[in-house]
């Protein structure tokens, strides 16, 4: 992760020409969202922020003006067609990485940012923030980011516009099935979670290109405004009455807010459940597989034990545009081995996988002795769940 | 971050051999407390369900043996058809009486899966098999961009059916040219495979 690391001199504070903390935010600490002792807990609050396009390149911009400490995952490439209605962006060029020199002409040092899909990123680094905002207007991501805050037990915003272009549509929801209020999965059956997925594409296809987001910035920004305030009531404590268990819809086309108040379902898809996260002290960058199940077999007092990495199945195959395929294993963050016959580049099958695997298995694959994250798990942070009949799962975070 | 250095050359049915391993080793575990998981086995159980109560029990045509139940999410399966075939390189088309073995497999991650991913493959046996939408070179073959949901194993059969026998296929973007090539310029081939027989 890039971060800007300025730090201010006592030299430096009292100089005319640099603007105190204190003086940048007078007005806002004036305001009802930030009022009291609101400001201090707003500036003192950790936000993770999944993607920065239309919506989420202006709210994290407009979140870090106002004092908020942002770390903002995003793996695109901006292009031109992204010029005409999102800000801070450079055809060509990392989202983050444009997004990041923007929030360092508004203040630097406190913006934080990585050029990562947000299912990449240990839970152990996500545990640290006090809120989680998904801009990426990727449903397949909704579900998985829902169980993540409710078992960390952390509130989620989720902004989004109707990317369709037919409709000035747009909706911050609030999900907090770990603090006792609705998540996003509540109003959700088996079904609802399937069409949230997209086509399967060919095969042979290695990445199907996600629709487009066709919606305004007049949409996008009315969007980031009342995201930023419910994310100021929520992390201030002045209004969270206003945020939690509640969805605003907005309507530019009818010229209407509507507040929702969502119900908590417990019957929830997602159980609402909260995680015990226990510290391993294994570095994935040396702890090897044969380590964890150790160490999970004394914790759980039982060998027959299967591990599973948070939303990193082990694949077991991959394949080479020139028709040649072989044995590997990895997760899909993993480099794939040059192909034998022709040295090029492969990719990894995805429907060959595990969700999870045992000892024998990963005897069997051979990566016993692997590190975890030559597996393409995260460096840092990394969830790895271990399960056994008849006890309860034991989530273990390498550090 | 380091690579995988097994590069052994593996063939389709090495990978099944594997997984058929994997799955031999594996050990019942409650998964409670993963509900992604636990939504996944519920789909591959009532997809099991659906399909031996429906369409398998209707029709001759085909035979599924499933993976690990109660849940399988691999299935070897042979379609009584006949079928092209084309033995050597640029030889002529041969009509083989079948049947045509197969596997399909499903991603078991597939209620979170990214998005852009294939998260179910139909692989056929023969690698001599003709058929514009079979990719020779890695033995698998093509349904089209598949609608969004899991994708239910009565619907991947039917499918795979209607287009093997040449009820339904693409010649416009075939996975492969040559062997779409064979098709248009041999009608009588494809003809000789007969009318086929309806399902059910």
């Amino acid at each position: 992760m890039s971060t800007s690391n300025a730090t201010s001199t006592p030299d430096v504070a009292h100089r005319p020409d640099v603007i105190q903390q204190d003086e940048r935010y007078s007005r806002l600490a004036a305001t009802r969202a930030l009022g009291g002792d609101a400001m201090g807990r707003w500036l003192a609050a950790k936000i993770a922020h999944a993607g920065s396009g239309l919506v989420g390149g202006a709210f994290a911009i407009e979140a870090h003006r106002v004092g908020s400490a942002l770390r903002v995952y995003d793996p695109e490439t901006a292009g031109r067609e992204n010029l005409g209605t999102q800000q801070a962006v450079a055809p060509g060029e990392l989202k983050v990485n444009t997004l990041l020199a923007h929030a360092e002409a508004i203040e630097p040092g406190r913006m934080q940012v990585a050029a990562v899909d947000v299912r990449h990123v240990g839970v152990g680094e996500l545990r640290e923030v006090d809120l989680l905002v998904d801009a990426t207007d990727d449903p397949t991501l909704c579900f998985p980011l829902t169980l993540l805050s409710n078992g960390l037990g952390l509130p989620m915003l989720r902004l989004g516009v109707d990317g369709t272009g037919t409709r000035e549509y747009g909706r911050v929801a609030c999900s907090h099935g770990g603090g006792g209020y609705a998540c996003a999965a509540c109003t959700w059956d088996q079904a609802s979670l399937g069409r949230a997925t997209v086509r399967t594409p060919c095969p042979g296809q290695v990445q199907g290109e996600r629709a487009p987001t066709i919606a305004g910035r007049a949409i996008g920004l009315t969007v980031v405004g009342v995201g930023l305030l419910q994310a100021q009531r929520l992390l201030g404590g002045n209004d969270t009455d206003a945020v939690l268990g509640r969805e605003i819809l907005i309507d530019l086309d009818g010229y209407q807010l509507v507040p929702l108040e969502l119900t908590r379902s417990e019957a929830c898809l997602s159980r609402h459940e909260r995680w015990e996260l226990e510290e391993t002290g294994i570095d994935a960058r040396e702890g090897t597989v044969a380590e964890l199940f150790d160490l999970a077999t004394t914790r759980l007092g039982t060998p027959d034990v299967e591990l599973d990495c948070w939303f990193h199945p082990l694949l077991l195959e991959c394949w080479c545009p020139c028709g040649h395929q072989q044995q590997a294993t990895g997760t899909r963050w993993a480099a794939t081995p040059a192909c034998a016959v022709c040295g090029g580049h492969t990719h990894w099958t995805t429907t060959a996988s595990l969700p999870g695997f045992n000892a024998l298995q990963a005897q069997a694959l051979g990566i016993h002795e692997r590190t975890w994250a030559s597996l393409g798990l995260p460096e840092r942070g990394a969830l790895i769940t271990a399960y056994a009949d008849r006890r309860a799962p034991l989530r273990l975070l390498l550090s | 971050m380091e690579t995988s250095d097994q590069t052994s050359p593996q063939s389709t049915h090495e990978l099944l051999d594997l997984l058929s391993h994997l799955e031999e080793l594996s050990t019942a575990t409650s998964h409670d407390g993963a509900p992604h998981r636990a939504l996944a086995e519920e789909f591959f159980r009532n997809n099991w369900e659906q399909a031996e109560q429906g369409l398998l029990a209707r029709t001759e045509l085909i035979r599924v043996e499933p993976g690990a139940r109660p849940a399988p999410r691999t299935f070897r399966f042979q379609l009584a058809i006949p079928y092209l075939r084309q033995p050597a390189e640029d030889g002529p088309l041969e009509r083989a009486d079948g049947p045509l073995g197969g596997t399909i497999l499903y991603r078991p991650d597939l209620m979170i899966a990214p998005p852009g991913e294939p998260v179910v493959q139909v692989l056929l046996d023969d690698p001599a098999l003709i058929h514009p939408n079979y990719f020779r070179s890695r033995g698998i073959f093509c349904l089209g961009v598949l609608p969004p949901g899991p994708i239910d194993l009565e619907m991947l059969l039917e499918l795979s059916y209607m287009f093997l026998t040449f009820q339904s296929y693409s010649l416009a973007d075939p996975a492969d040219i040559e062997a779409a090539r064979l098709v248009a310029a041999n009608p009588e081939a494809v003809a000789g495979l007969g009318v086929p027989a309806p399902l059910y």
